[in-house]
């Protein structure tokens, strides 16, 4: 419980509070309500005082959160009450708090879980879809080509089927592939992380295309600190990153000298790498849903296969972390990779 | 050939190795003449816009496969929607698809002007009846 005065001032903290905050008494003296409250929660704690100072209200309830002693977070919830003098004038107000740091936390957690459930849903809908799409397709282009084979008897054709018979249960082959890798990466667990250099990684990715980075011309500007960590699965980190960056050398624009930036920026509890380009950018309003699925290309490019991102993405939320797109046609895009971030 | 058959058909599959399968029972078959085929449906848009701007006639037949990329059959359908000329002619479009997904199959049902949505692969015998029915 705590009397607070009408600047937000701590008359009154009993024991208790005390203990929760990690502020002696004589401390909190010195503090105001706003000094202890986390920065995103100061304009509702203030907007409600000024209710009750105005005296719209002489009761109010909300949920906030408290920084302690230590800097640890706090949830609470804290009912305010006014208190008059006997002529009807404010005189302080007490707050109440209920400790509810456990229960959002609990919350909070069930909410990761659900979103992880329901990012598994949508890769497994993706799988069935491929099953429909890929492996039936190229099955049913086989039996086709077969049925065809048994009566043909001219050998000009003869000639043009085999090889399209082999071309499919190559195909075949290749999508069974890409099924087991994607089975195999959704098994490992957040819990094989480990704490990675990101620089190291970007370094590696682009010595790995050196000769690529040559042939185009491409500049590369890396802007990340060598103290910035990431929670990973070096072989994940590693095929993501080199990923993103051919994807950025392979649709460049032509006549265009390719430049590619990375910059890295601290978040809370992650660290965001931006992998920019001035590439040829992609239409996100007509496509922006099918950028991550499987087998889906869009631009007409030989070697684009419509894989690489769809295990990108497979991989990198696989390690707790996300990546988004943002692009324009013409003017480039923007990959951004969000990884956990290690303290 | 019946007089009733239609001479040209369009078909837009990116995958070439179906177009041969698929042109070649249709050829075995004698049920057109002329095929007009377009691995990417974004000239075959092209083309069909160019008949329209220009009142040309349009294939009466058009089969139309939805997994493609850059343009998938599904962009095609809804630029084709709003395509002025198109459909004044009584153009008959199918969709072939490898995808049984209801998903797919429901979503079809939201372009009047498909008039059926076909499972790849699929039979002579339901290419043959859908023909008749759009001669």
């Amino acid at each position: 419980m705590v009397i607070i005065g009408l600047i937000g001032n701590f008359i009154e903290v009993n024991q208790s509070f005390c203990d929760f905050i990690g502020y002696s008494n004589q401390e909190l003296e010195h503090l105001t309500v706003y000094d202890i409250t986390h920065k995103d929660d100061v304009e509702l704690t203030k907007s409600h005082f000024q209710q009750i100072l105005k005296g719209h209200a002489s009761n109010l309830q909300h949920q906030k959160r408290y920084i302690c002693r230590d800097g640890s977070l706090k949830h609470v919830l804290k009912t305010l009450t006014a208190i008059y003098d006997d002529d009807g004038n404010l005189q302080h107000t007490i707050g109440l708090m209920q400790d509810i740091t456990a229960i959002v936390q609990q919350e909070e957690k069930e909410k990761q879980m659900r979103m992880m459930i329901q990012k598994h849903n949508e890769s497994l809908l993706n799988f069935a879809h491929i099953v429909s799409h890929n492996l039936k397709s190229q099955t049913n282009n086989i039996s086709s080509l077969s049925q065809i084979l048994k009566t043909e008897k001219d050998p000009n054709e003869v000639n043009k089927i085999i090889p399209m018979i082999n071309s499919s249960t190559a195909g075949l082959t290749t999508t069974i592939e890409h099924l087991s890798e994607l089975v195999d990466i959704r098994l490992r667990a957040e819990s094989y992380n480990k704490p990675l250099r990101l620089i190291d990684f970007i370094k590696k990715a682009t010595n790995n295309v050196s000769v690529l980075i040559e042939k185009e011309e491409a500049d590369i500007n890396i802007s990340v600190s060598d103290k910035h960590f990431i929670l990973g699965l070096p072989s994940y980190v590693e095929s993501i990153l080199l990923n993103v960056l051919t994807n950025a050398l392979k649709y460049r624009k032509p006549n265009v000298k390719p430049i590619i930036a990375f910059e890295a920026f601290e978040k809370e509890n992650t660290i965001e790498l931006h992998c920019k380009d001035n590439g040829l950018g992609i239409d996100l309003q007509k496509h922006g849903k099918k950028v991550f699925g499987m087998y889906k290309t869009f631009h007409k490019h030989k070697e684009a296969n419509g894989i690489g991102l769809f295990i990108s993405k497979n991989q990198i939320e696989a390690m707790g972390g996300s990546i988004t797109l943002e692009s324009k046609v013409d003017e480039g895009s923007n990959f951004i990779l969000s990884f956990k971030k290690h303290n | 050939m019946s007089n009733k058959t239609p001479k040209q058909v369009c078909i837009i599959d990116d995958d070439p190795i179906y177009i041969y399968t698929f042109t070649r029972m249709l050829r075995e078959q004698n049920l057109f003449e002329d095929f007009l085929i377009f691995q990417d449906p974004e000239e075959a848009f092209d083309a069909i816009k160019n008949r329209c701007d220009s009142n040309e006639e349009l294939p009466p037949i058009i089969f139309l496969d939805l997994n493609m990329p850059i343009m998938d059959g599904w962009d095609f359908l809804d630029s084709l929607r709003n395509l002025q000329n198109y459909h004044e002619q009584k153009v008959c479009l199918f969709i072939v698809s490898s995808s049984s997904a209801a998903t797919d199959l429901e979503k079809a049902k939201n372009y009047s002007f498909v008039k059926k949505y076909l499972i790849k692969p699929a039979a002579t015998d339901q290419i043959k009846e859908i023909i008749e029915q759009c001669a």
